[in-house]
């Protein structure tokens, strides 16, 4: 470690954060190596080291042998400031190499706060924002993950996008860069269109938006004949084949997971109607029991780690949980390796399972009723009951918890004050439950949080039309809601701050245009959106002046129907058809059965899969 | 053949010089359990591995003499134990022995420790008759003559090697004796852990 970094090190938080040198990272000889990447988290070390995406990617690049995928992760600002000020430019953690010298620049990205660190992260490197501002000497900067579906508001900083599931194309991206480059037809620009032909990959700048004059989009149109007019989404077909590491990287410090994270199946067959990631990784495919089972033995020898974490959008679904759970139980116990489960449904919330899994038996619980009333649940298509949530608790508290979670959202379609005062009887009637029960632990009195977050409409979900109730009106429901539980002294009641949804909102429905914003957001010193500390919405609205830009057009205008919309380049092939027609059952309150029940024809089982629950085309 | 309670001399440098003792402790339970030591867990509700260090570093600081104390379930030889622990070891850091304690972390006097500095800098602060500082001590900070507890040292060229107390209550930071040689930027290395004579080193 050179003196100055030495230097730096001593005076920052955590440095913990920025050396590197983990085991379990991987070093290779830079002179064997023909295609380097860069793998950026635009947040902290702590958030991306947990990434289970990132842990994925950065095994399977690495599993490329003339291939050298590293590690990037947004520096807190004491340290940007040190870095700033010695002249140091953002480095990869396994080489120390700054990001410039690198091949790939590749950014995932989990949520649109994130935006504004992936700017800031770039010009750490000395990279140029624009794409168009950069020449061949400079890497080409990939962006994937949730946010790559409508990645329109960040397209004038990509090179190109990878959309979908990444294990496959991003080797494809490699080997055809590395081809090129053997072959001597490499120009950055050449390049870019053999890679728009792959499956999966988005190169914005081949594609001209024009708009019409009310502001939406009229079209948009490939520059080239032999690319795509839409692009695809990518899927792993056999999830038991795909790529699953057999170790890990071992952060020294703590980080928000530390655990071995089992992906158990992809997709999800609920439906709900705001969920995106519901949508965007159809068709649900499984994963075997024996492959689950063998993976987590493997990990768990390769890393220490000594808990293991069942992990998926609705884990309660898969539908070999038991046998799962027992055989994992066989040897977990034995080597006292705890078991979690992350994402229960209330509706399937048992003793028995109880009884497996180590997270209820410390600490308190949590569920997602998600809305307040019944009507507005079947709206939202959340298909569950309040008999279910109160026998879950019930479940919860005969088993001596005390302390329940109720995650909620606020600003829903279709949501009026009786729904929001909903949210408050079902919080009273967990309490009730909790002195209703003979058997609870005495001498304590229970706890129910109410934790609500605002609705922010996402793209590819049935609610990818609906105007984002305004600041006032989200801040009006806040107060409604804080009125009816102030005087229960047992409701704890917990918000999210409207502000930061409502750009979030902006930018999950946003077009090209805001570039402009994110420029000016940049320039004010907006990064780390996603945390309090540096959440400026004043900022933000001095951004969107600045670059003329009205963020009500994005975030509350209802869209229409017949509009284009920003995301209409991608096709994430459940149709849009299915969409509209969630849509206007959500306001007429009726509900869906789940993919298991009964296909609902969403288009997912377009692409295949094995072990899906999709029919067979 | 180690059985029963093992003692470990391990180093620690480089990058690892960043990670807290607490980051330390808990790296070395996933290091225990990688490397299939059959180590002792503590009873009770909720069984942890059971490891004691002597002498915990602070930050910015290496070291070549890292002790740790855990008891092992079943037989193993020296050397398959060593091995399992450099496998499973980040790589900056060593076991460098094996062996059964001979004493108590308590009877640790002294520790040696090495200060090396890019430039020359002079050994009359050290030199004074008694040397009183603002130092941190287990009832807050206060002003504190160091001088007792510095048991000898020796310059040679721009590196500092002293023998500094260890003892449980009177333990000096080397980072104290940097600050007042002015020297906040050496890097710090602890080489060896020593007995009551400042020579002897601790088993």
């Amino acid at each position: 470690m050179d003196k100055k970094m030495r230097s730096i090190l001593k005076q920052v938080l955590k440095p913990g954060r920025y050396t590197g040198g983990e085991y379990g990272q991987v070093i290779k000889n830079k002179d064997e190596i023909k295609c380097r990447v860069a793998f950026c988290f635009p947040d902290t070390y702590e958030i991306g080291m947990s990434n289970l995406g990132v842990r994925l990617l950065y095994g399977v690049l690495n599993l490329e042998k003339d291939v050298w995928c590293e590690r990037v992760y947004a520096p807190w600002d004491d340290m940007e400031e040190k870095m700033r000020e010695n002249g140091i430019p953002l480095f990869a953690h396994e080489s120390r190499d700054p990001i410039s010298d690198f091949d790939f620049v590749a950014f995932t990205l989990q949520y649109e706060l994130s935006y504004t660190n992936v700017l800031n992260m770039l010009e750490l490197g000395n990279i140029p924002l624009l794409a168009s501002e950069r020449d061949d000497s400079y890497p080409i900067i990939v962006g994937g993950g949730p946010c790559a579906y409508n990645a329109e508001p960040v397209a004038d900083f990509f090179d190109a996008f990878s959309i979908g599931e990444g294990e496959e194309a991003l080797p494809e991206m490699t080997r055809l860069y590395n081809k090129m480059k053997d072959d001597g037809s490499y120009t950055k620009e050449a390049f870019l269109h053999e890679l728009a032909k792959l499956p999966g990959f988005y190169v914005p700048s081949l594609y001209e938006v024009t708009y019409k004059p009310d502001g939406t989009i009229e079209a948009y149109t490939p520059k080239y004949d032999d690319i795509p007019t839409k692009i695809v989404k990518r899927i792993i077909k056999d999830m038991d084949k795909s790529y699953f590491p057999d170790k890990l990287i071992m952060p020294y410090i703590e980080t928000v997971h530390d655990r071995i994270v089992l992906e158990v199946y992809r997709g999800c067959i609920r439906g709900c109607r705001f969920c995106q990631a519901g949508i965007i990784f159809r068709p649900v495919r499984d994963k075997t029991p024996d492959v689950l089972n063998e993976q987590a033995k493997c990990l768990y020898e390769s890393t220490g780690f000594d808990e293991i974490s069942l992990s998926s959008l609705s884990i309660s679904d898969y539908t070999h949980l038991p046998e799962l759970t027992d055989k994992l139980l066989e040897w977990t116990n034995e080597s006292k390796v705890s078991l979690s489960l992350p994402s229960l449904r209330i509706d399937s919330f048992t003793k028995e399972l109880m009884d497996k899994i180590s997270t209820v038996r410390t600490g308190g619980i949590t569920f997602a009723p998600e809305a307040g009333t019944q009507r507005l649940r079947d709206a939202i298509n959340k298909n569950v009951c309040e008999d279910d949530l109160l026998k879950a608790c019930r479940t919860a508290f005969e088993a001596g918890k005390t302390s329940v979670k109720l995650y909620f959202m606020n600003g829903l379609p279709t949501e009026t004050l009786e729904d929001i005062e909903g949210i408050a009887d079902l919080a009273l009637k967990v309490e009730d439950e909790f002195y209703k029960n003979p058997n609870r632990v005495k001498g304590r009195a229970p706890t129910v949080t109410a934790s609500v977050a605002c609705f922010v409409p996402k793209p590819f979900t049935s609610f990818q039309w609906f105007g984002q109730n305004d600041l006032e009106t989200l801040m009006m429901k806040q107060e409604h809601l804080l009125e009816k539980v102030k005087s229960k002294k047992h409701i704890r009641y917990n918000w999210h701050e409207a502000k930061v949804s409502r750009i979030e909102a902006v930018f999950a429905r946003g077009n090209r245009k805001l570039s402009a914003a994110l420029i000016e957001a940049h320039k004010l010193g907006q990064k780390f959106d996603g945390w309090d500390e540096h959440f400026s919405y004043e900022n933000w609205l001095k951004a969107f002046e600045n670059a003329g830009i009205d963020p009500s057009f994005y975030a509350n205008r209802q869209f229409g129907f017949d509009e284009v919309l920003p995301w209409d380049i991608i096709d994430c092939v459940v149709t849009k058809e299915f969409f509209l027609r969630e849509w206007k059952k959500a306001f007429e309150s009726k509900t869906n059965p789940n993919c298991r029940e009964k296909c609902s024809g969403c288009g997912a089982n377009k692409l295949g899969g094995e072990r899906t629950c999709c029919p067979k085309l | 053949m180690l059985s029963e309670a093992v003692r470990i001399k391990f180093s620690k440098v480089g990058s690892l010089q960043f990670i807290s003792h607490l980051d330390l402790n808990r790296t070395m339970k996933t290091v225990m359990i990688r490397a299939g030591i059959p180590i002792k867990y503590s009873e009770g509700f909720n069984p942890h591995p059971k490891m004691v260090f002597a002498l915990p570093l602070s930050i910015g600081a290496e070291s070549v003499t890292e002790l740790l104390d855990f008891k092992i379930t079943r037989p193993m030889p020296k050397e398959e134990l060593i091995e399992r622990l450099n496998n499973a070891f980040p790589p900056e850091m060593r076991v460098l022995d094996a062996y059964q304690p001979e004493s108590k972390f308590v009877s640790i006097r002294y520790a040696e420790y090495e200060l090396e500095n890019d430039e020359d800098f002079s050994l009359e602060p050290l030199e004074q008759s008694e040397i009183v500082i603002l130092k941190r001590t287990k009832s807050g900070e206060k002003m504190t003559d160091i001088k007792p507890m510095i048991h000898s040292y020796k310059k040679e060229g721009n590196k500092l090697t002293c023998v500094l107390s260890a003892s449980p209550d009177q333990y000096l930071n080397p980072d104290y004796v940097a600050k007042v040689l002015g020297i906040t930027d050496c890097t710090i290395l602890r080489k060896r852990v020593l007995l009551d004579d400042g020579v002897k080193e601790f088993r």
